[in-house]
Formats: C-alpha cells, sequence, structure tokens
C-alpha cells in the first residue's frame, strides 16, 4: 500500500514538473512595444496631387473599332440637385482636376448613371471621382442593366464595398487612391444599356464626386 | 448703463459659452492637441513633467488639466477623454471674457462690453478657445498682465502689482512667444512715454511683480523644484525658436501678409469667406480716435494709446517672424478687439457731443447700436460655422494641418474590431509610421495596452501577427493574410488599416 501511495505521488509529482515544463514552453510572447515617438506641428499641405503611385491598370483586350460610348450622353443621380457642377460634365470628356471639371452629389450612398441610348457591348469602364488629392472612394460598385430601373437584369462588374454598408452585398474589389489615370474596370463585353456607378462618399468627406465616366464598347 | 452691466456681461457670458462648450468632443484630435495629452497623462499617471526646450512649450497647460482630471474623476490616461483637456481652453477662454471688465476703470463702461462681446463672438477666439494649446492661457495672462499692471500704476496697488508679475511669469511658462508680447509691450509703454513726454515709474511694484514672475516662472518650469535644470533649458530653448523665427528648421514658413488676410478677407478653395473685418475694421477707427483724442472722458487717453502701439508692434512682429502658425493671431487679435471697444465708445460719444438734443442722443445710441447688430449677428453666425460646420474643414483659416474627420471613421473601425476579436481591447496593434503621421493615435488607442509604434517596417518584430496594422499608404501587406482599407489623417495623408482575415471574417458575420 504504502509502495503504491509511493509510486502514486511520484507520479503526480513527475506529471506536475513535466505540465510546468509545458506550460513554461507555452508561455506567452510579450513583445516590448515601442512608445510613439513626439513630433512637432506637422506641414500644412496644400498642393495638388496629381501623381501618387499606384497599382498599373489592367491590360484589357478589346476588338478593334471600340470607341467611349459613353461621351455626351445623358447622365441621371439618385441626386437631382449636385452641390457642385453638373451632371453632363461626367460624359463631357474633360478630365481635369481642377473645379469647374467635378459634380459633386450629396453626402452618403449616391449613384449615376449614363444611358447608352441603345443595348450596347461593353468591354470596359473607366471613372474619375476627384483626383485633386489623394482619396479614397467607398463601396465603388459598377452596376449594368437593360432595366433603367436596375431591378432586373442587374450584373455587377465591380464592388469594393468589402463590409456590404452600401446593401448591394459584399464585394471582392480592393479599394485604391484616387489619381489622374482613374479608374479601369474589365466589363467582360457584357451587354447593356444602363450604367449606373455608386459610391459612399470618401476619406475626404461624405460628398461623392464625379470628374468623368467612359465607356469603351460597340 | 451701469445697472444693467451685470446683466449685459451675463448675456456677453453666455454667447460666449454657446460658442465654446457645445460639441466638444465632435472635432478629431489635432496632432499638436493629442501630441499634449499624452504628455499630460505621463504627469497625470507618473507624477512627471520635464520641459522639452525642443518643443510642446511650457508647463501651464499640463498642470492646469490636472485640476481638471481630479474634478471629472480622471485618474489614468485611458480614462480622460477629449473634453478632459479642451474644457481647460475653453475655461481660459470664458475667463478671457469676464477678465475685461477689469479695464472699466480705464475704458469705459461701453468700451468693455463691447470689447467682451467681440471677444466671446471673434470665430478665431471662440475656436481655439476650444483646442487644447496654449494660445488661450497666453491670451488671458497677456491680458490680466495688462490690466493687472494699469490697476497697479493707477492706484500704486500692491496686489495688483503682485498679480501682474504673477501673470508676466504665467505667460513665460506657457508660451515661449511671450517674449515678443513683452517687446511689443515695453516698445508701448516707451512710445505713451515718449508722446506724453513723462514717465512713471513705480520701481517698488514692479521690483515686486518682477519677483512673482520670476518666482512662478521658475517653480513651473522646475517641475516644483524637482527638476532643476528646466529653468535653464527654459532660456537655452531661445536658441531653438529664434532659429524657427527666421525660418531655419521649420516647415511653418508663410508670407508677411499671412495673419493680415485672416483679419481682413480668407478664402480658400472655394470655401465660405472668413474675416475677423468687424475688429479689424474698428479697432482701426479706434486707433484714428485715439491719435485725434477724440476719446470719450471715461477712457484713459494714456492706457488707449498704450493698447494701440502695444497691438499695432505686436502685429508688426508677428507678420514679419517667417514662422507663422495661425493660432498665433489670438495675441494681436484680442488687441484689435480692444481697441475695436474703444472705436465703438468713441462713435457714441462723437454723436452725443454734435446732438445738442439730449432725447435725441438716446435715440441716435440706439440706432447706432441696431446698425452693429447686424455685423455683430453675421460674425456670430460665421464663429459658429467655423466651431462647429468646418471645424476640420481645410478651407477654415484656423484649421492647420487638422486631422481629418474621416480618421474618426478608422477608430470606429478598430473599435469594431476589437469588439469581435476574442482579445478585445487587449489585440495587438501595429502602427508603423513616421511621427508625423502617428498622431493623434496615441490618443485615440489610449485604451488599447498592446499597440507598438515603428517609424520602419523592417524593425518591426514579426514573431506575433498582429490583428490590426496602421500604416502609410504605400504600406503592402500579404492580401491573403489581411485586409486593407484606406482612411484619411489629414488632408493629403492617408493611413491604410491592414485587418487579419480571421477577424474580417468575424467581423462580417455580424453584418450578416
Amino acid at each position: 500500500m504504502k509502495n503504491q501511495l509511493k509510486t502514486v505521488t511520484v507520479a503526480a509529482l513527475a506529471i506536475l514538473f513535466t505540465g510546468s515544463a509545458i506550460a513554461e514552453e507555452m508561455e506567452k510572447l510579450e513583445l516590448e512595444l515601442p512608445k510613439p515617438l513626439f513630433a512637432g506641428t506637422p506641414k500644412q499641405i496644400r498642393t495638388r496631387n496629381l501623381e501618387k503611385p499606384g497599382t498599373p491598370p489592367p491590360e484589357i483586350m478589346v476588338p478593334k473599332g471600340t470607341v467611349n460610348i459613353a461621351e455626351g450622353k445623358e447622365v441621371t443621380s439618385s441626386d437631382d440637385f449636385p452641390v457642385i457642377g453638373e451632371l453632363e460634365y461626367i460624359t463631357d470628356g474633360d478630365k481635369d482636376g481642377a473645379d469647374g471639371s467635378y459634380v459633386e452629389l450629396g453626402p452618403g450612398v449616391q449613384w449615376v448613371q449614363i444611358d447608352l441610348g441603345e443595348v450596347k457591348t461593353i468591354y470596359a469602364v473607366a471613372l474619375w471621382h476627384y483626383h485633386a488629392q489623394a482619396r479614397a472612394y467607398r463601396d465603388v460598385i459598377i452596376q449594368v442593366s437593360d432595366d433603367a430601373e436596375f431591378v432586373e437584369g442587374v450584373t455587377t462588374i465591380f464592388n469594393n464595398d468589402h463590409d456590404n454598408s452600401a446593401g448591394l452585398g459584399v464585394g471582392k474589389g480592393k479599394e485604391y487612391i484616387e489619381t489622374y489615370k482613374g479608374k479601369l474596370v474589365d466589363a467582360k463585353g457584357i451587354k447593356g444599356q444602363y450604367i449606373r456607378l455608386y459610391s459612399n462618399g470618401s476619406t475626404g468627406s461624405d460628398m461623392n464626386h464625379y470628374i468623368e465616366v467612359e465607356v469603351f464598347g460597340k | 448703463m451701469n445697472k444693467w452691466f451685470p446683466l449685459v456681461m451675463l448675456l456677453i457670458l453666455l454667447a460666449g459659452m454657446a460658442l465654446r462648450i457645445p460639441r466638444l468632443a465632435e472635432r478629431p484630435l489635432h496632432h499638436d492637441e493629442a501630441n499634449q495629452a499624452y504628455r499630460f497623462g505621463l504627469l497625470l499617471e507618473d507624477g512627471v513633467y520635464e520641459y522639452d526646450a525642443d518643443d510642446h512649450h511650457g508647463p501651464t497647460l499640463y498642470y492646469l488639466t490636472l485640476p481638471v482630471s481630479w474634478i471629472t474623476g480622471v485618474k489614468t490616461f485611458a480614462d480622460s477623454v477629449e473634453g478632459t483637456y479642451r474644457s481647460v481652453p475653453v475655461v481660459f477662454g470664458l475667463l478671457l471674457i469676464l477678465a475685461i471688465p477689469l479695464l472699466r476703470c480705464g475704458l469705459g463702461t461701453t468700451s468693455v462690453c463691447t470689447a467682451a462681446l467681440f471677444t466671446a463672438i471673434s470665430p478665431g477666439m471662440a475656436y481655439y478657445s476650444r483646442f487644447y494649446i496654449q494660445e488661450s492661457l497666453l491670451v488671458f495672462f497677456t491680458f490680466m498682465a495688462i490690466a493687472g499692471g494699469w490697476r497697479s500704476i493707477q492706484i500704486g496697488s500692491r496686489f495688483w502689482a503682485i498679480v501682474a508679475g504673477l501673470s508676466i511669469g504665467l505667460m513665460f511658462a506657457t508660451k515661449e512667444t511671450a517674449i515678443i508680447a513683452y517687446a511689443a509691450m515695453f516698445g508701448a509703454a516707451l512710445l505713451c512715454a515718449l508722446v506724453a513726454h513723462t514717465t512713471h515709474f513705480p520701481l517698488k511694484n514692479m521690483a515686486l511683480g518682477l519677483i512673482f514672475a520670476l518666482l512662478i516662472a521658475f517653480l513651473l518650469f522646475s517641475s516644483f523644484m524637482t527638476n532643476m535644470n528646466g529653468p535653464v533649458d527654459a532660456v537655452l530653448a531661445f536658441k531653438g525658436y529664434f532659429a524657427r523665427g527666421t525660418g531655419m528648421d521649420t516647415d511653418h514658413v508663410h508670407p508677411w501678409n499671412f495673419y493680415l488676410r485672416m483679419l481682413t478677407r480668407y478664402q480658400f478653395d472655394g470655401g465660405p469667406r472668413w474675416s475677423e473685418g468687424l475688429f479689424f475694421g474698428l479697432g482701426l477707427l479706434g486707433c484714428i480716435a485715439i491719435l485725434r483724442k477724440k476719446l470719450p472722458p471715461e477712457i484713459d487717453l494714456g492706457l488707449a494709446r498704450f493698447i494701440m502701439f502695444y497691438t499695432i508692434l505686436l502685429t508688426l512682429a508677428y507678420s514679419v517672424i517667417s514662422y507663422k502658425t495661425p493660432w498665433c493671431i489670438l495675441s494681436f487679435l484680442h488687441g484689435w478687439i480692444l481697441l475695436a471697444g474703444i472705436a465703438v465708445a468713441s462713435i457714441l460719444n462723437c454723436c452725443a457731443d454734435k446732438i445738442t438734443i439730449p432725447s435725441a442722443v438716446r435715440s441716435v445710441k440706439i440706432v447706432l447700436f441696431l446698425l452693429l447688430g447686424w455685423p455683430v449677428y453675421k460674425t456670430y453666425r460665421l464663429a459658429e460655422n467655423t466651431v462647429f460646420r468646418y471645424a476640420a474643414d481645410y478651407r477654415n483659416p484656423y484649421v492647420y494641418a487638422h486631422t481629418a474627420p474621416d480618421f474618426k471613421n478608422l477608430i470606429r473601425r478598430i473599435d469594431e474590431m476589437a469588439a469581435v476579436s476574442p482579445e478585445g481591447k487587449e489585440m495587438y496593434v501595429q502602427v508603423i509610421a513616421a511621427p508625423d503621421s502617428t498622431w493623434p493615435l496615441p490618443f485615440y488607442l489610449r485604451r488599447f495596452p498592446n499597440v507598438g509604434y515603428w517609424t520602419d517596417a523592417t524593425e518591426v518584430p514579426g514573431e506575433i501577427k498582429p490583428s490590426l496594422v496602421i500604416a502609410g499608404p504605400d504600406f503592402e501587406s500579404d492580401p491573403e493574410e489581411f485586409l486593407t482599407e484606406f482612411y484619411s489623417l489629414r488632408q493629403d495623408t492617408l493611413l491604410s488599416l491592414h485587418i487579419d482575415r480571421t477577424l474580417w471574417d468575424a467581423f462580417i458575420e455580424t453584418r450578416k
């Protein structure tokens, strides 16, 4: 009985020591985290930023004779009375970033819609929101449809609303910083008469801006 | 007017409070505000303050935040909120309004009421009375130095000599630019003596004031006798500050008319128009009245002259100095406001002099007050827009390298991630950014104990995968491991937030 007790005690101690050793091995690694460095008042920047480096645009192969079929086409919007500018600016061919080239829509989720006049084959869409300063626009969604109300037959060709804050579904596209190069999206030859582009403010403000939208197709 | 004086001052104070107290936490903390809040946190938690000769100015702001923390029950940096800090300048902004009647015996009731009203509604005064920097304290102590000095000279009072002395010392212990005000005061006193052909030196009271000025400054710079290098550093600091004043080693070089534009007419990038023109324009009329000696009998010509010379010299000095930041306008803007008060009293007096029918005098005064009512109302509305609607808008002239409103979306997202993280606020966060792209993060992440700050991505240890990485927009994370979002830190300065995919997926689940 005594021997058994001894054996059990030795075994228990051995387990305890081994357990301790394992516990030591599993100890949480504590990093010594550096503190923030102090700095004086940052520089006040009020300059234009037209050449922010970014991901190169995708190479899209299109049939010969593909042109911008959105130029001069009618534009409608969820905001009928833009704060600044006119909706016509979006298809007027002017991609300049200066004042007088962009239209400013109200805050929150807003859209602009281009009527191509008839069903067309669309190979690519290029858009410029605002590139006078570094900004990333939120919930950029591009949809194509034959239905002017975008109720039926809607195809999404780009969506970077990763948290579904616009309520049109989670998108896999990435946010990007606006530059003068704009954003080029592959439409893969989809057919449709209407193009609708959504946004939900930007890192700059709650407002939505559009300089130009080009739709390449036939 | 005399029996209505307390009521008028109360109404003016209410107007000042309406522009200073509401929605204090709405505007994100500026880089400098967060920097100073963090330094206060070190004083609060460790009881340590050491004067920094390179930056961050004097000790008064930090020590005067302590009573606020005691009253509000803030025991740690993590307990504090924006209001803990911003209530300090709010108090001094309101004290400045209440202190103006100290000059009633030298400027008269009309002048001090008008100056108090203008101080309350000035867009610049209101804006920086909600900003956790030294400026509103400096302007208050400067005014108290002038008021105390004046009262001491008038009645030979030792008490007011001590008040003036303490205020002069506190000016220096607040911000090094106090010496520009000292120089303007000295120059103004000299010009007054030259113009009046008389000098008056109450040497005993001046010596008493000087002793108290040195005493309070020494106590504060030495961190109450615990850091004897502090007072020496406070003097040696001028080497760096003089260099900056001439435009060396600083990004804040602006043209000579930088402040003049803010005083007269300012508009940027299609934004609204700003102006302190009501005070500047009337202030110029006040100068004319002083030069022509067309002042009401209750205004002391000597005091009025001193304020005029002091204001002009200070405006010139700040305009000549290359280093300019918009909050420096406050020192001489208040001078123009006092001169505007003198102008209004002088115009009313001028009308009263020319009208012989006593009943008509009152009517003319009422008409003049009504005429003044419209620009006063417009200025009040402008001040409202300045402190609320455009509080962080880069087109606002008082907004300088300010944190963008979008920055609060970044903080909201970090809180959302903490809410779904098994570690909660103890999750590991890496901040990889230059110091000028880091602030005000340390304030907003004050309740996250496991945040590390690096300036170089190559120095970040790789043993533990962070839940979040906050970095500049050029920082690239593995898209398989992290989801990236962009947020604005300041106009033209973006931050990227890299969120661990596992955490992100848990967050998206909550949205379904």
